[in-house]
């Protein structure tokens, strides 16, 4: 006699229930799975992969998981502006020592920068941050130059950094800001 | 709430040149003053762009540069969500000037 499929819950484990299980199958969103197990004697389950099309009983039958939202208003750790600045600065020292202003190739070093630096910002693995990298390299030439920038923010959890380089001939400035995705 | 939460790149445009056309349009380099302009058009840019109601945040850039001769190359690198955060990039310029200004928007 086939035992009677019981619906899975956080905690079916292979456990009898007497009733339904609290809840349905949603886990809080903080990234658990769980996987349940369920041994039946006489019964043939096949364990979802539709494309595959063949019936396997493993044991094994996975929930499907469905994450609840989170939530949170507020990021797990703030961005650290003095990280961004560190980077900018290796990178321009690095990679802008000694050059000579030529318009193509400071082109291309302009954007090679600013996808190298967005790269760094990101393996800092600051969670629900975006950013934006800015970067700009001129000509010194007995020309002055003027660069303002305003935001509109949200200043307890957004900053921005930003680097100033100079050598002979050329001149650049790095601006890195992240902001919050809330 | 039908609102658009899309960056409107011909919008947010024309707000920008509106402002640089108000605050440096008939006049020449002046080094005293640049200082004052640039504040002056990226204000007057964010104030307009808060009074579309949007529901982003912003970030306004703006370079003036006096006409030498000299090179100048701008390049920008962006994380985040294509469908919904753009940027625009207007370029003006007189004959003794150029002005860069660049507007990014995240979506909230």
């Amino acid at each position: 006699m086939a035992e009677p499929l019981k619906p899975e819950g956080p905690e079916g484990e292979g456990r009898r229930r007497s009733g339904p299980p609290p809840g349905g199958l949603t886990v809080p969103g903080e990234g658990r799975r769980r996987q349940s197990k369920q041994s039946h004697s006489g019964h043939r389950m096949s364990t979802g992969g539709g494309a595959r099309g063949a019936t396997t009983n493993t044991g094994i039958r996975r929930a499907r998981i469905q994450y609840e939202n989170t939530y949170r208003t507020e990021p797990m750790a703030k961005f650290r502006s003095d990280l961004a600045y560190g980077i900018i600065e290796e990178l321009f020292e690095r990679k802008l020592k000694g050059v000579k202003y030529d318009p193509k190739q400071c082109q291309d070093t302009a954007k090679t920068l600013a996808a190298e630096i967005r790269t760094k910002v990101k393996e800092l693995k600051y969670d629900r941050y975006k950013c934006v990298v800015v970067v700009t390299i001129g000509q010194r030439q007995d020309s002055e130059l003027v660069l303002a920038s305003r935001c509109l923010l949200d200043t307890k959890w957004d900053t921005f950094a930003t680097y100033n380089f100079e050598n002979y001939d050329i001149f650049a400035t790095g601006i890195v800001y992240a902001f919050f995705f809330e | 709430m039908a609102k658009e939460s899309n960056f409107v790149v011909e919008e947010v445009s024309n707000i920008v040149k509106e402002s640089v056309e108000g605050v440096i349009g008939g006049g020449s380099y002046q080094p005293i003053k640049v200082t004052q302009w640039t504040s002056n058009i990226v204000e007057q840019c964010l104030s307009h762009l808060t009074e579309l109601k949007k529901p982003f945040k912003y970030i306004v850039n703006c370079v003036i540069m006096q006409k030498t001769g000299a090179g100048l190359h701008t390049a920008s690198s962006c994380f985040w969500d294509n469908t919904t955060d753009g940027s625009c990039t207007v370029r003006w310029e007189n004959k003794t000037m150029y002005c860069v200004v660049n507007v990014y928007g995240l979506a909230m």
